[in-house]
């Protein structure tokens, strides 16, 4: 009786839903031979990332004020695992023949006026974005980078920040103003590839055995919750937000090691053992965007202030050595502007000058020296950057041609250049493809990859 | 040579004139499009259809609420119901410097420049200034250059210093409607870009511009925008016309 109860109910739910989503099909290969690179190993020709995605997403409204919605994302890998067969696997279950996974990107239900007039409250599962620039936002803290979609150069995913569960009030004062604060009651955490040991640890390879790593996170209790306020509004026809966000890093910090290198014959052999910290940190952001003679500009400036977190590292026989990990404060921040040229139908080009990209942090002195972290490596000192964009259309905007480039700058330098095309075959149909080329130094965050050249193709259906 | 001089005196006379009357004539189009003579406030749906040249057809469809600033620009919030990659996309102007895009993929609003307005909109032949709310004459000095039985004939020329896309524009107003129901719109360099044709209706007490069919001469691809289920008059809140709105989902 209950079990019907729920199907009707969710049979009247759905049938004033609206259903919508996308179906995808993503395939990049390595264009390029590298054997021993320090995140990828592979032969020119090999696939890298083969994988269907299917979105399901459904909004409606309850009453007038109530609204709601869910979104379901399925990626399968198309490769079958032949050990066992796959006939072996039972019947409708696809996960058992090949690698599948199900997850609810968001879920969330949205009351307007609630309490008050002009004050809306949405729960559950949601992405809340904060900031002004394009995709670099340094001040958008509430909700975690998907840092394993981000290695497969996958466009789609570059950035891209995942929802989390969250309450959040915004209340609009008059027609430009806007006070939100957000209430994340569980720790937040970034998404990490595969193997992910080895771009944590510097110097990862010299370790003969695999390490054990120790994971610290703190309790998700009601005093420990992530939380943010923000204010935005418009002065002289400029967007300004001021923020604050409390919370925790979503990337694991590198904390400290002990390596028992030096082992006595009788003792038993203990390996190196990688302890990983996730500490609180403050948060304040400014953010604001506006044009000068149709020039759009945009500029982000945060202050972090991470918890005093203690460092620690013991090699063979000798003492446990202290040190501060973090600086007390540190500053991260992002200008921009974008213009269209008046060429042909209209050339869009889009800059940024980045001072800090999401993964990097300041260390003391102390910690760099112990933990053997500089600039240039993921989660590694604070390093700039340049962006920029370049996007033409054609064809009734029918096809579009896109070069994009991230330049490393500092002592060693690198760079990364992204060209695409993307065809609209029909309405909510695209096929897109491109590539992922790196030059520069090696000992850099993206020269690293400099032998790891991808190009891809990307079939999109949106319903 | 005094008959000469009396025609250059009557020439110079009738040149200001006319020029005044353009002016003039501007006006009375423009109080029907975005002043004190035109609704309100509208309400209505708006169907694109985009015809490239070899005949291939694309269809968009949007929600519009429009809303008469007095004080200025009038306001436009757009939703898109059609074609599904587009579902939920909202843009939201405030003023010719003031515009919004809110995405839905990723629950952001974005702050979009004027440049944009040099870009198709929504790969249409028309642009983002083409569907601008801020008429003509804080743009462009206006002369008549003909008038017919039905229509006045203008040329609006782009004032120094404006930031328009079109150098020059013919515009055919008929009398009746006092709106326009021919443009051609010419680059700075004084090159045949676009042909406009408007149809106007009359609801109610006023003539609304209900389908314009917009030719991309050099391209040979052209764009019809037709509006239904026009609302005019319903004192649509000026809430419709913020960020707020424009997160919000519309059936």
């Amino acid at each position: 009786m209950r079990k019907l109860a729920a199907l009707a109910a969710i049979t009247l739910l759905l049938s004033g839903a609206e259903i919508g989503g996308r179906v995808k099909a993503f395939t990049s290969l390595f264009l390029s031979r590298n054997l021993r690179g320090p995140y990828f190993s592979h032969r020119a020709g090999e696939f890298f990332v083969k994988r269907m995605e299917i979105r399901l997403k459904l909004q409606g409204e309850v009453s007038e004020k109530i609204s709601y919605g869910v979104r379901f994302d399925a990626f399968a890998g198309p490769d079958a695992y032949f050990l066992p067969f796959p006939e072996s696997a039972p019947l409708g279950s696809p996960a058992g023949s090949e690698p599948f996974e199900l997850n609810l990107y968001e879920a969330y239900i949205k009351v307007s006026d609630f309490l008050l007039e002009n004050l809306d409250f949405t729960v559950g599962k949601q992405r809340i974005s904060w900031g002004t620039a394009d995709k670099v936002n340094v001040v958008d803290n509430l909700n975690p980078i998907d840092f394993a979609n981000f290695l497969t150069f996958d466009p789609d995913y570059f950035a891209e920040r995942r929802p989390q569960l969250a309450l959040n009030l915004e209340y609009y004062a008059g027609e430009n103003t806007k006070f939100q604060a957000v209430l994340l009651p569980e720790k937040q955490y970034s998404p990490l590839p595969y193997g992910f040991s080895s771009l944590l640890i510097p110097s990862y390879s010299i370790y003969q055995t695999s390490p054990e790593i120790i994971i610290e996170r703190k309790e998700n209790t009601l005093k420990n919750s992530n939380f943010g306020l923000r204010l935005s509004t418009v002065v002289q026809n400029t967007d300004i937000g001021l923020s604050w966000y409390h919370g925790n890093f979503h990337l694991p910090v590198f904390a400290g090691f002990s390596y028992a290198a030096q082992i006595m014959i009788e003792q038993p052999v203990i390996g190196p053992q990688f302890r990983f910290s996730y500490p609180d940190l403050d948060v304040i952001g400014v953010d604001l965007a506006g044009e000068v003679f149709s020039v759009g500009f945009w500029a982000e400036f945060a202050y972090y202030m991470p918890e005093s977190l203690e460092g620690q590292v013991r090699v063979g026989m000798g003492p446990t050595v202290p040190f501060r990990v973090f600086e007390e404060g540190y500053l991260k921040y992002v200008l921009g502007f974008d213009y269209t040229l008046g060429i042909g139908n209209g050339l869009y080009i889009n800059a940024q000058f980045l001072h800090g990209f999401f993964d990097e942090r300041d260390y003391t002195k102390e910690a760099e020296r112990m933990l053997n972290i500089r600039k240039g490596q993921f989660f590694g000192e604070i390093e700039n950057y340049i962006m920029a964009r370049a996007e033409y259309k054609f064809a009734s905007e029918t096809i579009k041609l896109s070069l994009g480039t991230l330049m490393e700058l500092g002592d060693k330098t690198s760079y990364a250049l992204m060209p695409g095309v993307e065809f609209r075959l029909k309405d909510a149909l695209s096929l897109q493809a491109g590539l992922f080329i790196v030059g520069g130094d090696r000992q850099t965050k993206f020269g690293a990859f400099k032998d790891d050249r991808t190009g891809f193709v990307s079939l999109k259906l949106d319903f | 040579m005094r008959r000469l001089i009396t025609v250059l005196i009557s020439l110079l006379m009738v040149i200001p004139t006319l020029a005044a009357d353009g002016n003039k004539v501007l006006k009375m189009v423009e109080e029907r499009l975005i002043g004190k003579l035109a609704p309100r406030d509208t309400h209505a749906i708006m169907l694109m259809s985009i015809v490239d040249p070899k005949g291939g057809k694309k269809f968009r469809e949007m929600e519009v609420w429009e809303k008469n600033n007095p004080q200025g620009d009038d306001w436009r919030v757009m939703k898109f119901r059609k074609p599904a990659d587009v579902r939920g996309v909202g843009f939201l102007v405030l003023s010719d410097d003031q515009m919004y895009l809110y995405l839905p993929e990723f629950h952001r609003i974005r702050r979009i420049a004027s440049h944009t307005k040099k870009e198709s909109f929504m790969g249409s032949d028309f642009s983002y200034d083409d569907m601008g709310t801020s008429g003509f004459s804080r743009y462009y000095n206006a002369k008549l250059l003909e008038e017919k039985p039905h229509q006045y004939v203008l040329l609006l020329t782009l004032k120094p210093g404006a930031r328009k896309p079109y150098g020059k524009i013919k515009m055919w107003v008929s009398k009746e409607s006092m709106l326009p129901v021919r443009m051609e719109l010419y680059s700075k360099s004084g090159e045949l870009v676009k042909i406009s044709e408007q149809k106007a209706k009359k609801i109610g007490k006023y003539w609304i511009p209900v389908k314009i069919k917009m030719t991309s001469v050099k391209k040979g691809s052209y764009t019809v925008l037709e509006m239904k289920n026009i609302k005019l008059d319903q004192g649509i809140s000026k809430r419709i016309f913020t960020k707020r709105f424009l997160k919000r989902r519309v059936k």
